[in-house]
């Protein structure tokens, strides 16, 4: 099903492709040397090429965390076609995108869609030749890992999820067509406010366990997403001795079964908060003191801190809950919309948007390109894990690092190879959803 | 008026404004208690509203989540109408909740709750969809789709067992399906993948052995499977907005709800615990002031005691001793600068006047003693003067007399002469009628004043008997014509028919009227002079009128007509002549001594009318 998508797709942008070579091969040409060289001669190169053009919009429909207004005005500058962003919660926008392929060009999510898209057939496969700077992006979605000795971690491993096979199945095993570009990732775990929780030690005593610790009752918070929030619980519970799982990233619906009768008791005696869908919500959580420990994504960390929130970002013990961001092609794109949507998806490896959502605490797939692009002391914080020697700067301009801090979790390839578990769509999903409305519902 | 510091009426004003100040703050506080009051129960009573209406919320949401679930079960029509009525009383308490501005303070709270309730909407209308969706794919997946795939003619022309196996796969994977759909077990859903690549594989193998074409058959597989993963999809995507999204969006409208109820409630309860504190404030300060009162009232009375009544008190001993005459010496609060001052002082002014009246007592009797002895002097005198007077009308009447004697002699030698003029010069006889003129004139004179004498002395005496008025006025009329024809007049008079006899002095009636015809011809130029008789029988008098027509007298000459020695101004003696001016006056003194009365009436330049009026019998002579 998913292949006669991609065929049809293939068939109908034959056409038009041959023209606008051209204009993509200099824009390329353009956005190698504005990596290097100052954006001074952008309007001469680019003057032509959109005359040349008829007018393009390109819809990406996504979350808040890569659809950022920052990007797109840059995105638009640098490839002076229209591009309307889309921005929704995790759930709605993949609820929109499995449905309506035609309603978006690009979709950017998480590798835990995949398989819900790639099977309902919204999306098409990605040309590898097409995608630039390809060779550059790193061995963690190639091969799984970015050390010899690290995890490949639990569950839906974006590395497993990357190509597309002839038979439409979706495997690590190398082909010309890729699912999803990889491009944005990071490393999830819990936050904890340092005013009430005493702070713990990386990767030593600070552990998922503390999400079910009876002494933070009634403010504990929790994602409100079954493939994400449900490992998170998982962890907590095999961390305090409560169960253990056979394979976390693959529950059994025995091991759902318990699971999510530990849950109930605890919610029962009133552990639990709120459930949040969307980064502000978490934010406000914390900051209203609703919650003093919860699952949470990175930018409402830095933007907690950046409001004298103390929360600090866990390394915990049992390692940490990845995720990576996936850039889809919908299977209703063609023409010039698919072009312009392979020129988006190169831009992002282009190094600037790289180097832009380092400054967040977000990783891209190909860092080289945005060393260039960041300071020694950024990149040394950032991706080295080292202490920062001065103010680092955040892209809004506000401080958001101190020197003499230390990223929690340490450099790029200690945090990717600390990954217990990645955001999974499990094949008891499905069970899943049940139980995770008994234990929202209760 | 400038109200005096130390003045009572000041003190007055200011011991009432003490008075009346505790009490209009009392009866603020009072007021300020029961607005307080009033206001906590309007409060409560909103809060109460609010409290409802987060509460109605929140059974709501609750019952949304329950028509959620039989729709999903069901797909009833009925459980979105009781959906879409449950959201819509939602946003009316929504909006009356955003309209409390009182309470609704937590604008983030509420915006949480009407944001997820939108979510909640949209994403029910979603499920709708989806769901709707699935009911119509599940039942064409159901019944029709699984036959079409093993109804190629080509089979027709296979051995059984070869199209029973692809049966089978095919029969397999529409089983695992169906399981699937009953179950939700995802495990059926590899299980159908399996059967179906199976029956997929068998089937397109056999129609390409068989010669066939497989183009239409790998379509009806890949629609069939198409579909069933549709179905998935889309049961897990409503599924998914039920039991995550909207799970998650119930629970943050019923968290948020309890959160918006419990802040008013912790709200209120903080007004309550406000309102009670100033309660509490409010009363001490009602005690402190009512005991503030409760003191005033008890020192103000003994003060103005003090202030008023005892001063007054003792001023009006000071006025009782004073209007008894005792002495007085100090009179207390003279120095006070207020109204007990000034009455003090006013005590004083009485005291100082007590005093005077005493010493002017005692000279006004020294001045009675004076007066006495300055009567007795007097008196005295007076004596003294009557006697004098007496003497000098003595004097007069013997002068009068010595005078007439020698006087009478030479008028009657004078007129011896004159009768025998022979001898006599013509210059001779004119100075002998001169001196006989003038002697008679003088001899007038002398009469007048010896008369005038006499009734100015109470010496004249009357001679009473009876008199015929009417002979009497002829003959007085007689005596008068010689002048008044001399001069022109007519002198009218008319005698009477009868004789009427008065019992009077003849000589002094004859003296009254002929003083009165003989000035009424002096001061008549022309015309007439009239006398007239007018008896009254009943009053027993007679009027006599002598009127004439000739100068008439001014009014302001009226009241000096009868005084002696009065004759009008000097043009009219000149015109007149000299006379000795007692006429009138001894008129006016006959009159009386006559019984009688005498009037004037006069318009002047036109004529005077003389009215006497006699009785008939003249009074007796007085004894002096």
């Amino acid at each position: 099903m998913a292949g006669k998508g991609r065929d049809k797709g293939a068939g109908k942008s034959s056409g038009t492709n041959a023209e606008l070579s051209n204009g993509t091969v200099s824009r390329r040409k353009f956005l190698k040397s504005a990596a290097s060289c100052a954006v001074a001669g952008y309007t001469a190169v680019n003057a032509p090429y959109i005359i040349a053009k008829k007018k393009v919009i390109l819809r990406v429909m996504g979350t808040h965390v890569t659809l950022q207004e920052e990007l797109r005005q840059q995105a638009m500058k640098d490839l002076g076609f229209e591009i309307i962003f889309e921005a929704k919660g995790s759930a709605a926008v993949q609820q929109k995108a499995s449905m309506f392929p035609e309603a978006f060009d690009l979709y950017e999510q998480w590798s835990n869609s995949i398989d819900v898209l790639w099977e309902s057939g919204a999306i098409q496969a990605i040309d590898k030749t097409r995608i630039t700077h390809w060779g550059e992006v790193n061995s963690l979605t190639k091969t799984g890992k970015l050390k010899p000795d690290a995890k490949y971690g639990a569950g839906d491993a974006p590395y497993k999820l990357l190509n597309v096979q002839k038979n439409g199945s979706l495997s690590s095993h190398t082909s010309d067509e890729i699912s999803f570009l990889p491009y944005v990732h990071n490393v999830d775990s819990f936050g904890y406010n340092t005013a009430v929780i005493p702070r713990g030690e990386p990767y030593k005593t600070e552990s998922w366990g503390w999400l079910l610790n009876d002494d933070y009752r009634g403010r504990v918070g929790v994602v409100n997403a079954p493939t994400i929030g449900l490992f998170d619980m998982a962890l907590a519970a095999q961390a305090r001795g409560l169960m253990q799982f056979n394979d976390i990233g693959d529950m059994s619906r025995q091991e759902l079964d318990q699971l999510f009768s530990i849950l109930a008791e605890f919610k029962q005696k009133g552990h639990f908060s709120g459930y949040w869908t969307s980064v502000p919500e978490s934010i406000e959580f914390m900051k209203s003191g609703r919650v003093v420990i919860e699952s949470m994504f990175s930018p409402a960390v830095s933007s907690l801190n950046g409001q004298n929130v103390p929360v600090v970002y866990a390394a915990p013990k049992e390692g940490y809950r990845g995720w990576h961001g996936v850039m889809c092609l919908s299977s209703a794109t063609q023409g010039q919309q698919k072009d312009a949507a392979y020129d988006y998806m190169n831009w992002w490896l282009s190094g600037w948007p790289g180097a832009f959502i380092a400054r967040q605490g977000y990783y891209i797939s190909n860092p080289a390109r945005s060393r260039e692009l960041l300071t020694p002391q950024e990149w040394d914080y950032w991706y080295a894990g080292k202490e920062a020697t001065t103010e680092l700067k955040g892209t809004d301009g506000k401080v958001s690092v101190k020197p003499g801090a230390v990223r929690s979790g340490g450099a790029y390839e200690t945090r990717f190879s600390n990954v217990a578990v990645w955001n999974s769509v499990m094949r008891n999903y499905d069970y899943s959803l049940q139980k995770w409305y008994e234990f929202i519902s209760a | 008026m400038l109200l005096k510091l130390r003045s009572i009426k000041f003190q007055i004003l200011a011991a009432f404004f003490l008075l009346a100040l505790p009490l209009v703050l009392l009866a603020y506080s009072i007021f300020l208690n029961q607005q307080a009051f009033s206001d906590i129960l309007s409060r409560t009573i909103e809060q109460e509203r609010f409290i409802s209406l987060t509460a109605a919320i929140e059974r709501d949401v609750v019952d949304l989540q329950r028509n959620v679930l039989i729709y999903k079960d069901t797909t009833s029509a009925g459980a979105v109408k009781n959906f879409n009525a449950l959201y819509q009383s939602i946003n009316e308490n929504l909006t009356e909740i955003a309209a409390q501005e009182g309470f609704a303070s937590d604008k983030a709270t509420l915006a949480s709750v009407e944001r997820h309730v939108l979510d909640y909407k949209n994403n029910f209308d979603v499920v709708v969809e989806y769901r709707g969706q699935r009911e119509t794919l599940v039942n064409d997946f159901m019944h029709a789709r699984v036959d079409a795939l093993s109804d190629n003619v080509v089979f027709s022309t296979m051995p059984q067992a070869q199209v029973e196996k692809i049966q089978f796969s095919f029969l397999s994977a529409h089983n695992d399906a169906l399981s699937y759909l009953a179950s939700g077990d995802a495990v059926y859903i590899q299980q159908f993948k399996k059967n179906l690549q199976r029956g997929r594989k068998s089937a397109l193998a056999a129609v390409t052995q068989h010669g066939g074409a497989t183009a239409q058959l790998a379509q009806a597989i890949e629609e069939y499977e198409s579909t069933f993963f549709r179905v998935v999809t889309l049961t897990r995507n409503y599924v998914y907005l039920i039991n995550v999204v909207m799970a998650g969006s119930a629970r943050e409208i019923l968290y948020n709800a309890n959160i918006l109820g419990e802040t008013s409630r912790a709200q209120i309860k903080q007004e309550h615990q406000d309102t009670v504190a100033t309660q509490k404030k409010r009363r001490q300060i009602i005690i402190t002031l009512s005991l503030f009162g409760l003191g005033l009232a008890l020192i103000v009375p003994s003060y103005f005691f003090r202030l008023i009544t005892k001063p007054i008190t003792d001023l009006a001993k000071v006025f009782v001793a004073l209007s008894q005459g005792e002495g007085v010496t100090k009179i207390p609060g003279q120095d006070r600068s207020d109204e007990i001052g000034v009455l003090a002082r006013a005590a004083d002014v009485f005291r100082k006047k007590n005093e005077q009246t005493k010493s002017l007592l005692i000279l006004s009797e020294e001045s009675v003693f004076v007066q006495e002895q300055l009567n007795e002097d007097l008196l005295e005198e007076k004596q003294r003067a009557e006697a004098a007077l007496s003497a000098k009308t003595e004097f007069l009447a013997n002068m009068s007399h010595e005078l007439r004697t020698p006087l009478n002699s030479v008028i009657g030698y004078t007129v011896r002469l004159l009768k025998k003029p022979k001898g006599l010069s013509e210059r001779q006889l004119t100075s002998l009628e001169t001196v006989e003129r003038n002697g008679r004139h003088l001899l007038a004179m002398i009469n007048d004043v010896l008369d005038f004498s006499k009734i100015e002395a109470e010496k004249l005496e009357l001679h009473v008997k009876p008199v015929d008025i009417c002979q009497l006025c002829a003959d007085v009329v007689d005596q008068i014509r010689p002048s008044s024809e001399e001069k022109g007049l007519r002198l009218d008079y008319a005698p009477c028919a009868n004789t009427l006899e008065l019992n009077s002095d003849p000589v002094r009636v004859t003296q009254v009227l002929i003083n009165l015809l003989s000035n009424a011809v002096k001061y008549t130029q022309e015309g007439t002079v009239s006398l007239t008789l007018l008896p009254d029988y009943d009053a027993r008098t007679i009027r006599i009128d002598v009127v004439d027509t000739g100068l008439g007298i001014k009014d302001e000459d009226m009241s000096r007509l009868f005084q002696r020695f009065e004759q009008f101004d000097s043009h009219s003696r000149f015109k007149i002549g000299h006379g000795t001016g007692l006429g009138l006056a001894i008129v006016a003194s006959l009159v009386p001594l006559l019984g009688g009365r005498i009037a004037v009436e006069s318009v002047f330049g036109q004529g005077s009318c003389f009215t006497v009026t006699l009785p008939f019998d003249a009074p007796p002579p007085q004894e002096h």
